[in-house]
């Protein structure tokens, strides 16, 4: 090869080479966004509508995992546990859910005791991924995606649906981004700190009541939907992980909030009621068939954990973990049309900060195999105010178990967690829709790590 | 010694018993509230008056009726039902563009005239306190006709003493609103001609109070405030100001909005424009020569200044405290109808993401007078009493399902242009048979003005017209 064709084969390659460079982070984003957009919002399970067991082995254990954090998942749990990896850990998995035909009768006065709405069994997978690459004695990294955040709500026969003028549909996506660093303190301890990036979009369905003033009844006039563009928050994540010693461990975490701003489409949809007169009127007080620009923000919650965990017997590993969800700054959803100030869908909702209480034991059945068993307890955040068809939360108490096991070349963990929501009735509702909500979960995790 | 188990036949007795209990229709505890006898006194509220009138369609479901079906299941509960179109015939919505309102056609009659005792449901539109104690007809001189207290009282005697002679165990009363409500209905402030004074209310109430809680030994009362009449569609629906009928919006020049023309010169915000000034600014009264009305202002009987307002609201706080004081004085439950009232006036209900408001026509709580409410505003209070009485009287009467009166089917006609409702117009003679059932007092005017124009095609700009005893000069 000449000269020049060397020079020209160099400048190919090196071409290629920049167009490999630009065109991989793209594809590699568009994967994830498709990937996110392929997994189906997590609905309300863990606590409200986070999970913050983002593994199938934090699962097993029922997110008793901050001291311990002994998968590539310390990403999401503790990044201070990222640093304890002596070897390049990659790991896949994904969640199902399943919430299993939630209900709702209804109360006198609204919308009456012989009001039903049913929601139907649903069956969603959030993934999860993570890397861990040690750089060197010191310090390692660390890369997550999950899907810490995730909200479903559809009522059948939403024309008929008594709750229809609140909510017909709702629906959350968001999966985050989390790199992190770790850099070990000393020989037991590991301090790590690490970005979030949360991708997330929105939407809604709602239908629209108007007073027919020659019946002086309610009629339906019309729905409105809105969907959001896929948009991004910023958080910050840090931790520690102190193994004192091979029988005791403590840990402690936190994540901060991340405010999402949504921006998006809004449409109204006219429902004809046979009145030509009427629907005229209404056509004058809604912007129908036109796509309006929306706006939102959604304020995600900050997450602190302690967690210890001791050596209780030969080979059994007791866990336990309080959790702080600063569910308070979540005030709702209220979606605003900047060109049309007159119209609004707004959800309120009423959260309170809460504590979360994770029990966990880990024991070997053999030298590869180890069992799992956790309890939680969560309080729900939400008010009994604005409990209702938008969302509809309850206080919690489930029991989880797990397998995990080390092969020669994979390791595989299996985590099952069985949720009971306490039902929800409502007879003071800030939207005077009073009832009783009913609905439990199953929720199955996998993962893979090698 | 040994226990032994039951025999077989005390097995059998007992799930007979079981299945038996179960089968009996579980009655409602109304703790220490006896609805044995259930009587109601009052007014036009309690009698299930909308839409002007009073029919059987509606007196089913008045508040006592419903309070009554909840408490005790479907017991008899005598009213002086009246068939269709009602006495007087109900109001219905005519037309659309422009917005007109008028009597239903053909008039009433009563249905159980010769029920042989008092009805239990002794309130009567327009009554006064002092109606219920002193009053037994409304044929003030030979050849006047008969009135509402003579289709309801029968000439038995007064509202109280009937009540009275039924022995009620327990007593519904909600008297008072007509004791202030002629001075907006009127649009004239005269104590003790639109507006009861204090002194003589006090009197009237309380003796009512006493004279029902002495009926027997164990009567209770349940009684009720006054609601806001400032804030009811009748003075609320027409804004001050000129409103282009086309787009609803008020009318600009140089950016300011036109203020109507009062007899103290142009109107304000804080000013209330009632509905029977409908006619007059049809006629061009109380706009500008300059944008096409006469120049001529509106009289002062069709407006409320912000002095006569704050005069009216003193005196309600004032009848109200006397209603809290003999609540208090009498152990009775007391509704605060007044505070609910306001809130909704200010903010609406929302209902499952329902909203009602008290808007004229379109808000779902008023009916086609503008005064009274429609029939889901008579449920949503029927509930409040019940409220305050299982709160009171440690009662579990259950309260009504709302969905009914919410999305109920009474008709199938059309659409009113939200824009037009401001125009919105009840004709000369709807306003006249409200005014006549409610006992309105005519007022002289003080300053006469032109003639109303025929109830007829609307000439621009298009404006409520309303014509009514006692509203107008002549």
């Amino acid at each position: 090869m000449g000269r020049g064709s060397r020079h020209r084969h160099q400048k190919l390659q090196e071409s290629s080479t920049a167009v490999r460079r630009r065109v991989w982070p793209a594809a590699l984003l568009s994967s994830l966004l498709l990937l996110g957009s392929a997994v189906a919002a997590a609905p309300a399970s863990g606590n409200a509508f986070g999970l913050f067991e983002q593994s199938a082995r934090a699962l097993g254990v029922a997110g008793a995992f901050t001291a311990q954090a002994d998968d590539a998942s310390a990403v999401f749990h503790n990044p201070g546990g990222v640093v304890f990896f002596e070897r390049r850990q990659l790991s896949l998995g994904a969640t199902a859910f399943q919430l299993r035909g939630a209900t709702f009768e209804g109360l006198d006065p609204f919308p009456g005791a012989g009001a039903r709405g049913e929601q139907g069994s649903r069956t969603l997978l959030p993934a999860h991924f993570y890397y861990l690459q040690p750089i060197n004695e010191r310090w390692s990294f660390g890369f997550g995606f999950n899907s810490p955040f995730g909200w479903r709500t559809e009522w059948r026969q939403p024309a008929e649906w008594p709750g229809r003028f609140l909510t017909q549909r709702f629906e959350i996506d968001t999966f985050d981004l989390n790199p992190t660093l770790s850099w070990r303190l000393g020989e037991n301890m590991g301090l790590g700190f690490g970005l979030v990036v949360r991708f997330s979009e929105l939407s809604l369905d709602r239908s629209l009541a108007a007073i027919d003033p020659f019946t002086q009844t309610v009629v339906d006039v019309g729905t409105v939907h809105v969907d959001s563009d896929l948009d991004i928050g910023y958080g910050a994540t840090v931790g520690f992980l102190h193994r004192v010693s091979s029988a005791f461990a403590w840990g402690i975490s936190y994540r901060s909030r991340v405010r999402v701003s949504y921006d998006g489409q809004g449409r109204f949809v006219q429902t004809l009621t046979g009145n030509p007169e009427l629907d005229a009127a209404m056509a004058g007080r809604y912007p129908f068939d036109r796509r309006l620009p929306v706006e939102t923000v959604v304020r995600y919650p900050d997450l602190a954990a302690v967690g210890a965990s001791f050596l209780i017997l030969p080979r059994i590993v007791f866990s336990f973990d309080m959790k702080w969800v600063g569910w308070g700054q979540f005030t709702g959803v209220d979606v605003r049309f900047p060109r049309n100030p007159d119209q609004e869908v707004s959800n309120v909702q009423e959260f309170r900060n809460v504590f979360l209480y994770r029990f966990g034991f880990r024991g070997r059945l053999t030298e590869t195999t180890e069992w799992r068993f956790g309890f939680l307890r969560d309080r729900t955040p939400q008010s009994g105010r604005t409990v209702g068809p938008f969302f509809a939360d309850a206080n919690r108490q489930g029991f989880s178990v797990g397998l995990g096991h080390d092969g020669a070349r994979l390791r595989t963990d299996l985590g099952i967690i069985y949720l009971p929501f306490k039902s929800r009735t409502t007879e003071r509702s800030r939207e005077n829709f009073q009832g009783t909500f009913e609905s439990d979960a199953w929720l199955a995790g996998l993962t893979v790590s090698w | 010694m040994t226990a032994t188990r039951p025999g077989v036949a005390f097995r059998i007795a007992t799930a007979l018993l079981i299945v038996v209990a179960g089968a009996a229709p579980a009655e409602v505890d109304t703790g220490f509230a006896d609805f044995s006898t259930f009587v109601a006194v009052g007014d036009s509220l309690f009698a299930g008056f909308t839409s002007g009138g009073l029919t059987a369609s509606f007196q089913r479901d008045s508040m006592p009726a419903l309070i009554h079906r909840q408490a005790v299941g479907e017991g008899t509960f005598e009213q002086p039902l009246v068939s269709a179109p009602g006495i007087p015939p109900l109001l219905e919505l005519v037309s659309l563009s422009p917005v007109l309102i008028d009597r239903l056609p053909g008039l009433g009659e009563p249905l159980n005239l010769d029920l042989p005792r008092p009805y239990d449901n002794l309130a009567v539109p327009g009554a006064r306190a002092r109606d219920t104690l002193a009053r037994v007809t409304d044929i003030e001189e030979e050849g006047n006709p008969p009135g509402m207290h003579d289709l309801i009282l029968r000439g038995l005697g007064t509202a109280l003493e009937q009540a009275v002679s039924l022995e009620p165990t327990f007593v519904a009363l909600w008297i008072g609103a007509n004791d202030i409500l002629p001075a907006v209905l009127s649009g004239t402030v005269v104590d003790g001609v639109t507006m009861t004074p204090v002194e003589e209310f006090r009197e009237d109430y309380e003796l009512i109070s006493e004279e029902l809680r002495a009926a027997t030994e164990e009567t209770r009362l349940v009684m009720a405030t006054i609601p806001d009449v400032t804030r009811i569609p009748f003075a609320t629906t027409i804004p001050p100001y000129i409103v282009d009928p086309a787009t609803g919006e008020p009318v600009l020049i140089g950016g300011e909005r036109v203020f109507l023309l009062g007899p103290d010169g142009a109107l304000s915000d804080d000013d209330l424009v009632l509905l029977t000034a409908g006619p007059l600014l049809t006629g061009g009264v109380g706009i500008p020569a300059a944008l096409g009305g006469t120049g001529e202002p509106l009289p002062a009987q069709v407006i409320l200044t912000l002095e006569e307002v704050e005069l009216i609201l003193e005196r309600l706080d004032e009848l109200n405290q006397v209603i809290r004081d003999t609540a208090f004085r009498d152990g009775a439950a007391l509704v605060e109808v007044r505070l609910v009232f306001d809130e909704i006036a200010s903010q609406g209900l929302s209902l499952g993401g329902i909203q009602l408001t008290t808007e004229f026509l379109l808000g779902g709580i008023f009916s086609y007078d503008a005064v009274h409410p429609t029939r889901f505003g008579y449920a949503f209070v029927a509930n409040l009493f019940i409220e305050e009485i299982n709160r009171r009287f440690a009662a579990r009467i259950p309260v009504l399902d709302l969905s009914p009166f919410l999305f109920g089917e009474l008709g199938d006609m059309g659409a009113v242009s939200h824009q037009a409702v401001p125009t919105a117009r009840i004709s000369a003679g709807g306003l006249e048979s409200l005014f006549d059932a409610l006992r309105v007092p005519e007022v002289e005017a003080s300053a006469p003005g032109p003639p109303p124009p025929p109830a007829t095609e609307l000439p621009a700009p298009r404006s409520p017209e309303i014509r009514g005893r006692g509203a107008l000069p002549h």
